[in-house]
């Protein structure tokens, strides 16, 4: 594998490195990989449930792209090209998943993420919203975490999905509608 | 029917709800070594043969199974080849007949991995007046930038794809936009809400 060479570069630009990609300097992908893998991370453990699942999802979305790299039209908006990657990656995976067991899957590590310094009521609440979370429709929940964790707006997640605003609208909707129901249902015992 | 929703308003519960699932998670620490390594590895089914020009059919690598008796009529034949090969001067005619003792039929190319062969399957799609169709599915992952078909006649769109044989689901997309299905093939209704059409790639019947 070509390595990174001359001036760090983790100040570059997403466009800069995608050129120096292309240029041969693969060890620069590097780069963008731990520039997104926190973000990214994130919304494909809050899509699977499972940080097994997140990690393999991830890791194929971010060879998909490198190998893809130059069909990338605007390097300078790496990151919404990538994450309509990692969004059909993580509808592959949850589609396969569904095949193989239709319960919602549960990751301690996962689902609590960093909470040594939390309370044991803190973990609680942790751990029955991300199970309410997997009890919703699979497009209710990626409209969900589209629209209100990563705070896209609605034509920005039309594009991802290839799914109408209207029908995106709806889901968020159902999908709050669900959450509120589910979470009050623990709430009150 | 369409469904008239209302942009919603700040929701201290779902905001709550959200501030929570923005926590970040934990992933493996070697994740990033991991990804550089997959950088390297060879793709598991080659989908774009478009990409990676094929080597012309003569100089592609082939694995060829042979039953043991089959072996031994060839290695048999062969050797007669050869001793005859060696008298052709005295002998010409002979040569004719050991060359016909060879089992070619008993020669069969298999696929070079150990996994089924893949099989050329062509998706087609019938509409006038489109820009681009681009078939999207389980087989390459959803990605509507990879998988584009050819208009080879006025409105008729095309192409052949290598796949493993298996039950795909997957949708066509008109002009980069519009999602539809397959109106010649089954639909199911996928975990997202859309129906996606269903196709059966049977494995080659061997000849």
């Amino acid at each position: 594998m070509t390595q990174t060479r001359g001036l760090p570069i983790q100040n570059d630009s997403d466009a800069a490195i995608v050129a120096r990609v292309l240029a041969g300097d693969t060890g620069a992908y590097a780069v963008i990989v731990a520039r997104y893998r926190a973000q990214y991370g994130r919304y494909a453990v809050r899509m699977l449930g499972s940080r097994e699942d997140a990690e393999e999802a991830l890791q194929d979305a971010f060879v998909r792209a490198f190998r893809s790299l130059a069909k990338c039209d605007e390097p300078e908006r790496f990151a919404p090209w990538f994450f309509r990657i990692l969004a059909n990656r993580c509808r592959t995976a949850g589609t396969r998943r569904g095949r193989r067991e239709r319960t919602f899957v549960n990751d301690d590590i996962a689902l609590l993420g960093a909470s040594e310094e939390h309370p044991a009521e803190r973990a609680a609440w942790r751990e029955e919203l991300e199970r309410a979370l997997q009890r919703l429709d699979a497009d209710q929940r990626e409209a969900f975490l589209l629209k209100h964790v990563e705070e896209l707006g609605y034509d920005d997640m039309a594009v991802i999905t290839g799914v109408g605003v209207s029908a995106l609208k709806m889901r968020v909707k159902r999908a709050c509608e669900r959450l509120r129901v589910l979470l009050h249902e623990v709430q009150g015992g | 029917m369409r469904c008239k929703v209302a942009e919603e308003t700040r929701d201290p519960f779902i905001d709550q709800i959200a501030d929570e699932l923005r926590r970040p998670v934990r992933l493996d620490p070697r994740f990033d070594e991991r990804v550089m390594e997959a950088l390297n590895a060879p793709e598991v089914i080659p989908l774009h043969p478009d990409r990676q020009p094929r080597r012309p059919w003569i100089v592609r690598p082939w694995t060829v199974r042979v039953s043991p008796i089959a072996a031994f009529a060839a290695a048999a034949a062969l050797v007669g080849v050869i001793a005859i090969g060696a008298w052709q001067l005295r002998a010409p005619d002979q040569v004719q007949v050991a060359t016909q003792l060879i089992g070619v039929g008993d020669l069969v190319p298999v696929a070079n991995t150990g996994e089924e062969p893949l099989v050329v399957h062509q998706f087609t799609y019938y509409q006038k007046g489109l820009k681009s169709i681009s078939v999207v599915g389980e087989f390459n992952d959803w990605d509507d930038d990879s998988t584009s078909l050819m208009e080879v006649s006025p409105g008729v769109w095309t192409i052949s794809l290598h796949l493993r044989p298996g039950v795909y689901e997957y949708q066509y997309i008109l002009n980069g936009t519009q999602r539809v299905t397959d109106p010649t093939m089954p639909q199911v209704s996928s975990d997202f809400g859309s129906p996606n059409s269903v196709v059966k790639v049977s494995p080659k019947v061997p000849q």
